[in-house]
Parts: C-alpha cells; sequence; structure tokens
C-alpha cells in the first residue's frame, strides 16, 4: 500500500510540475516591415519575437519566393518555452522582381495548434 | 625567488583578454606585458568567454569563443623585450535553430616592449616597474566580408591594427605589490572598408605571494575597465552596431610558480555593463595558461 501510496505521490509531483500549453501567441515583426524593398545584393533581415501566454512547442520560420513558388528558407526549432527571439539573414538573390513571404508559426501545443503571423517584402534583382 | 615573485606579478596582466564585445575577434589589445629581464619565454594560452545575444529581453543566441596561442617572449636585453603571439580560434553560435562553428587561425601579433622604470630597495628588491610597449597585429586570419552575418565570429579582423600599452607594478612588501595597466588598440580597415572600433582598457589588481614549499603562489584580484568603440564602414559609424560598449569586470588571478614552469589561471566576471543596443552580454570568462621559463643568457 506504501509504495502505491509513493507512485501515487510522485505521479502527481511530476504532474504538477508539467507546465501548461499555450492558447496564443504574440508574433512581433521588428524586421522586415510589411512591403519593404529589399534591393540586389542586400541582406533580407529577419528579427522579432514570439510571446505565448504559457508554454509552446517550437516554431518555425519560412521564407517563400511567391513568384516562384521557391522556398528560400524553412527551419524550426523544438525547444520549449514561453518566449522566442528570432534572428535570421538571407541574400537577396533574385533573378526577377519578387515577393517574399516571411512567415512565423509558433507552436502552441503538440496537437497542431498554431499562431501565424506573414510579412510580404519585395526583392529587386 | 624574489626575483620569480616579480616575475609573477608582471605575468597576471597576460591574462587581460580583451576582445570586441560583440564577437569573437580579438582585438589584441592587451597582448601580456611580461617585464621580467631574467627570462626568454614559450608557453600556451587558452582563453574561454562567451556572449548571449537578445531581443527584447528575449534570449536569442549564445556565442562560445575558444582561443589557444601560442605565446613567444624574448627579451633582447635588459631593456628592450619582443612579444610574439600565434592564435588560433573556435567560435560557437547556438540558438533556436541550431549551432554554428567557426575555426581558423586568428591574426597574429608582434609587441616590442621597453622597460622605463627599474627601481630597487637597499636589499635589491624590484620596488617600482614600468614597461611601455607597441605593436602590430597582422590581418592573416581567416575573416569575412561585411555581408557575412557571422563576420564577427571569424577569428581575424582582416585589418592592420596598432597597438599600445603600458604597465606599472609598485611592490610594498614581500608579499603584497598593486599592478596597473592600460591599453589601446587603434584598428584599421579589411579591404571591405569595414573598420572594428578602436578599444581602450584599464585595469588594476592587488597581489598577494605566498610560499608553498619550494614553489610560489600569487593571487591576484582586482578590476577591469574596458570600452569599445562602434565599428565604421567606409568611416562612417555602422548603425544599430552592437561593437560600442563598456564593460567592468571584477577579475581573479591564480598563478603557480616553479623553477622553470608557470601556470596561470584567470576569472573574470563582469559587474557593469553597457551596450549601444542592450543587445548583447558578455558572460563569465576565465583561461589557463602554462609557460616555460627559459633563462636568457648575460647580454
Amino acid at each position: 500500500m506504501k509504495i502505491i501510496v509513493s507512485l501515487f505521490a510522485v505521479t502527481i509531483f511530476f504532474a504538477a510540475c508539467k507546465k501548461e500549453n499555450a492558447t496564443t501567441a504574440t508574433i512581433e515583426f521588428i524586421e522586415p516591415l510589411a512591403n519593404d524593398t529589399i534591393i540586389a545584393g542586400d541582406s533580407l533581415h529577419v528579427e522579432g519575437t514570439i510571446i505565448g501566454n504559457n508554454e509552446m512547442h517550437g516554431y518555425t520560420l519560412k521564407m517563400v519566393n511567391e513568384t516562384t513558388n521557391e522556398v528560400l528558407m524553412n527551419i524550426t526549432s523544438d525547444s520549449h518555452a514561453s518566449s522566442y527571439a528570432f534572428h535570421e539573414h538571407r541574400m537577396n538573390n533574385v533573378t526577377q522582381i519578387s515577393t517574399i513571404a516571411v512567415t512565423i508559426s509558433a507552436n502552441l501545443d503538440d496537437a497542431g495548434k498554431q499562431a501565424t503571423k506573414t510579412v510580404k517584402v519585395v526583392c529587386l534583382p | 625567488m624574489k626575483k620569480y615573485y616579480f616575475v609573477l606579478v608582471l605575468l597576471l596582466s597576460i591574462n587581460a583578454f580583451p576582445c570586441d564585445i560583440c564577437g569573437g575577434v580579438t582585438s589584441n589589445v592587451s597582448i601580456g606585458v611580461l617585464a621580467n629581464t631574467n627570462y626568454h619565454l614559450i608557453g600556451i594560452r587558452n582563453n574561454y568567454r562567451s556572449y548571449s545575444s537578445y531581443i527584447n529581453g528575449i534570449k536569442h543566441a549564445t556565442d562560445r569563443i575558444v582561443i589557444q596561442e601560442l605565446f613567444l617572449r624574448y627579451q633582447w636585453n635588459k631593456r628592450w623585450q619582443v612579444l610574439v603571439n600565434l592564435p588560433y580560434q573556435n567560435a560557437f553560435q547556438q540558438n533556436d535553430f541550431g549551432s554554428t562553428r567557426i575555426s581558423g587561425f586568428a591574426d597574429p601579433s608582434i609587441n616590442v616592449n621597453r622597460t622605463i622604470i627599474n627601481r630597487q630597495d637597499a636589499t635589491g628588491r624590484l620596488k617600482d616597474y614600468l614597461l611601455v610597449g607597441m605593436g602590430v597585429k597582422f590581418p592573416l586570419g581567416k575573416n569575412a566580408p561585411t555581408t557575412n552575418n557571422l563576420k564577427n565570429l571569424f577569428p581575424g579582423t582582416g585589418s592592420y591594427d596598432w597597438l599600445f600599452q603600458a604597465n606599472y607594478t609598485h611592490q610594498w612588501n614581500k608579499k603584497l605589490s598593486f599592478q596597473t595597466e592600460s591599453s589601446y588598440a587603434l584598428k584599421g580597415k579589411d579591404q571591405w572598408s569595414y573598420s572594428y572600433g578602436n578599444s581602450l582598457q584599464i585595469g588594476a589588481v592587488l597581489v598577494h605571494s605566498t610560499s608553498v614549499q619550494s614553489k610560489r603562489l600569487i593571487t591576484a584580484f582586482g578590476f577591469m575597465g574596458e570600452h569599445f568603440q562602434a565599428s565604421s564602414q567606409a568611416g562612417k559609424i555602422v548603425q544599430n552596431a552592437t561593437n560600442s560598449a563598456s564593460v567592468l569586470a571584477a577579475k581573479l588571478n591564480l598563478n603557480w610558480f616553479t623553477k622553470k614552469w608557470v601556470c596561470s589561471i584567470f576569472l573574470q566576471h563582469p559587474l557593469w555593463q553597457q551596450n549601444q543596443e542592450l543587445f548583447i552580454k558578455r558572460n563569465f570568462s576565465g583561461g589557463i595558461s602554462l609557460f616555460y621559463l627559459l633563462k636568457k643568457t648575460k647580454r
């Protein structure tokens, strides 16, 4: 009986330690701003923060050239935290005027619930 | 043993390890002022330091810099000495998306120092010692163009830098002395017209010496202030650059001295720091060094 009670107590202890999943998250881009124009040879600078109301389960940063449908960047973090800061660069080397969509998707739980924000910029060749 | 003590008092300064606050580029401002005139020196220095990057107070990345240096000092005569260092650097950046490593030879430097004051008391014990010197750092290390976002983590700056330093030591008695050191690095431009900011370093330590069997343990504790000017591109200050910074750190230094060998450990922890963008913080740094002493022939 003592063993059962002990196991129960341990289970309750660890369950109590488990953090709640986030239900919402605020994604803020410091850079780029919507409709920014990036000249050839300059860097597309992506920087900002994700702040959840509880623990999140990672996030994804994706850059897609909507003019050519080319995926320029698609990187994922699996770290669990209630806030993230992202900061990435990519050289503008497009060969035609292109609209680039920069999307941040925060995983609020393991079931696939996400908070997403997209900023679009124009890259010049 | 008196001689050894004074060697070590002056050896303490070699662990001052300045760098641009936001990355792994060694400025080599203080290349080590070893004022003893009785020994040539050869050794290896290992230094570690780290930085944390923040965006709106949220940690974004951690940079860790490890440098191994081959260090040589040739004592030309009682007044003049030549110091050479050949560094190799490993830099690691860890962020949410993974880690990056950049490694390679960094910029070597050569310095020439001259003894200005060498005052002794009636018993022959050194009382006051002032050494001044200058040197140059050569752009032979691995570096990167301005377009590389991790330029700061590359081991070389790509520029010729001019280095100036002075070291003064006053010995009160057999066990206690005071040492102060200042250094300045005047940094040149790389081939892309990029220049890291000039940097100033001023430090002071109290030094205690104690004999352990036939060896000597020398402990130093003090403070180190550093200021880094902002980087510039073609002469214009780089906006949003994080290089401009000031740091005040506490410093502890332990030195174990035998007849032929010196082993040194230093620990440094920032007490206060101010960064242009409040963007990057320097963390703990430390190092361990091992030197072999070669008795110089009289000249």
